[in-house]
């Protein structure tokens, strides 16, 4: 396991792939931060006010993409150049061979985020206001977007080690993550959806008269209510969007779903990659 | 290049990816109809026929992206190119059968969105609040937009010898494109001013002017970009609301022939090895 491990970790200081995500996240990085530099420049005269925590945890909004990328692309040549078989024939069993894969692509995926991060406290810590958190919820939003890292890296992991053509892992990853965000802002907009809709109309002596309020079909109600918050805090693509914007009221309950997710995938993963044929 | 087409089509009718993509589009055309049939019966909820009808503007902008890497990449990998060659095909004609293929299963793709929306829709949705005129105009922009992915993706597809870099290209492509229509869409939908109001005589006096306002030549600047964009259009055709509908297939058709031109040149010089 250790040889497999600094084997994947040589291929990884010398992948093009790996510098390439690593400098993007770096580059988004500074970006958002000096977006918002540049609108608290623009409407200091309104009092806008830009704090660090804004941009700070942004990278559980872009890991996702950034691995459904790195990690197809990064494995899947282990089929195509016969990687895989020859790491068995030298004597590595399966499980190893997987669980070092999954290693990999958690510590890629957190040197990526610590590639946001840097950059952010870089340039945001001069140019923008302090944290508004506490010291002990800024720890659990860590704790939490790392998590989230984990899992996709280990959803990623399960797809890039069970498929062994490339471009398909690729496209199945890259896909998956865009329908779970898409997901995650189709919930958010229906569980922010108002219960009753206001009805305004004009009398004929001209007065505006507010009509009896309708119930809003797009209102979640009850049994679906319950479903869609369930959803919205367990699915990645759905956490990524709470990150993202900030609206993260449990940081706890979803690094908790989020650590479920990695020891459910890397186990289904493992137990599927055992009877795989390698060919 | 009959012959090219006919083969490109025989592998259409063979190829599993094809009917999963005219599946994936006939399955999303019968959800969001299924979900307004739903509020319908429920809440006596009234849509216009517009409400879905031209969402496959966006979804194939993704649903292309994936399907012309993973065909035509083959080509790649298998060595037909090369044998299409041998047999004396012209670089041209076999990148001119490729988008025309692809355009061909971007209007099936459609028509599979569409199948679903209208035989449900047409009963329960209101008819749309267009002219017939403006409705057609919109109808084909649409099919222009398609043509213009194809022809985006097409140059990457045939043009890039590892399908799996050429879809992550169109794939991510796509997605850089959707952020920024959806970036530029942000300062242009900002109201000029923050309060508005109406006297009896139905003069209007604005209130105070919104700092967020973008006016001048950087907002026709931002509004040409959003109509150039085929995401900025997918947008604005999904929603129904393009401000200048006459405009948008102009600049689909010369995304068509810029990429054309620049996939077919760069194609002639390409080594099949």
């Amino acid at each position: 396991m250790t040889k497999l491990l600094s084997a994947n970790l040589l291929r990884l200081r010398k992948s093009m792939l790996f510098w390439g995500c690593l400098i993007l996240m770096l580059l988004l990085g500074a970006g958002f931060t000096l977006q918002r530099y540049w609108e608290q420049a623009a409407y200091a005269q309104f009092g806008q006010l830009s704090y660090l925590d804004e941009v700070l945890f942004r990278h559980g909004l872009l890991i996702g993409i950034v691995m459904a990328v790195f990690v197809p692309l990064f494995f899947g040549t282990e089929y195509s150049d016969g990687a895989l078989r020859n790491k068995m024939v030298v004597g590595h069993s399966r499980l190893s061979i997987y669980f070092a894969n999954l290693i990999t692509a958690v510590a890629a995926s957190f040197t990526f985020c610590a590639a946001y991060i840097l950059a952010v406290l870089a340039l945001g810590v001069p140019l923008l206001n302090g944290i508004r958190l506490a010291a002990a919820q800024c720890a659990l939003f860590m704790l939490g977007t790392l998590a989230l890292a984990a899992a996709f890296s280990a959803l990623y992991t399960f797809v890039a080690m069970l498929c062994a053509r490339k471009a398909a892992s690729a496209v199945a990853c890259i896909l998956g993550v865009f329908l779970l965000l898409f997901a995650g802002i189709y919930i958010n907009s229906r569980l922010n959806a108002p219960e009753f809709l206001r009805e305004y109309s004009i009398a004929a002596d001209g007065q505006v008269v507010e009509e009896e309020p309708k119930p809003n079909p797009q209102y979640p109600r009850g049994m679906e209510r319950e479903v869609y918050q369930f959803l919205y805090d367990f699915l990645p693509g759905c956490q990524s969007i709470q990150y993202g914007d900030m609206s993260v009221e449990n940081p706890a309950l979803l690094a908790a779903y989020s650590l479920g997710i990695l020891v459910v995938s890397a186990g289904a993963g493992a137990a599927l990659f055992k009877r795989k044929d390698l060919k | 290049m009959r012959n090219l087409l006919s083969a490109n089509f025989l592998r259409l009718r063979k190829s599993g990816l094809f009917w999963g993509l005219l599946a994936v589009m006939f399955a999303f055309g019968a959800f969001f109809t299924l979900q307004h049939l739903n509020h319908y019966l429920k809440w006596d909820a009234k849509f216009y026929l517009t409400i879905d009808l031209f969402t496959y503007a966006l979804l194939l902008g993704f649903g292309m992206a994936v399907f012309i890497p993973l065909f035509f990449g083959a080509e790649h990998s298998d060595g037909t190119f090369r044998n299409k060659l041998t047999v004396g095909h012209t670089r041209l004609s076999i990148y001119l059968s490729h988008l025309i293929t692809s355009i061909a299963v971007a209007i099936s793709a459609a028509l599979a969105y569409v199948l679903p929306v209208l035989s449900v829709g047409l009963f329960i949705y209101e008819p749309p609040a267009l002219e017939t005129g403006t409705l057609l105009l919109l109808t084909l922009g649409t099919l222009a937009l398609l043509a213009a992915y194809c022809a985006l993706y097409t140059l990457v597809a045939v043009n890039f010898s590892r399908k799996s870099t050429a879809a992550v290209i169109c794939l991510l492509g796509m997605a850089v494109l959707y952020l920024a229509a959806g970036n530029i869409e942000i300062p242009l939908m900002h109201p000029e001013y923050l309060s508005m109001e109406v006297l009896d005589s139905g003069e209007v006096i604005p209130g105070e002017p919104n700092p967020r306002y973008v006016g001048g030549a950087q907002r026709e600047a931002l509004e040409t970009l959003y109509d150039i964009l085929p995401t900025g259009q997918s947008l604005q055709y999904m929603r129904a609301d393009a401000a200048h509908p006459e405009r948008l297939p102009l600049y689909s058709l010369v995304v068509v022939l810029a990429s054309t031109r620049a996939g077919v040149l760069l194609f002639r010089k390409k080594d099949l090895k």
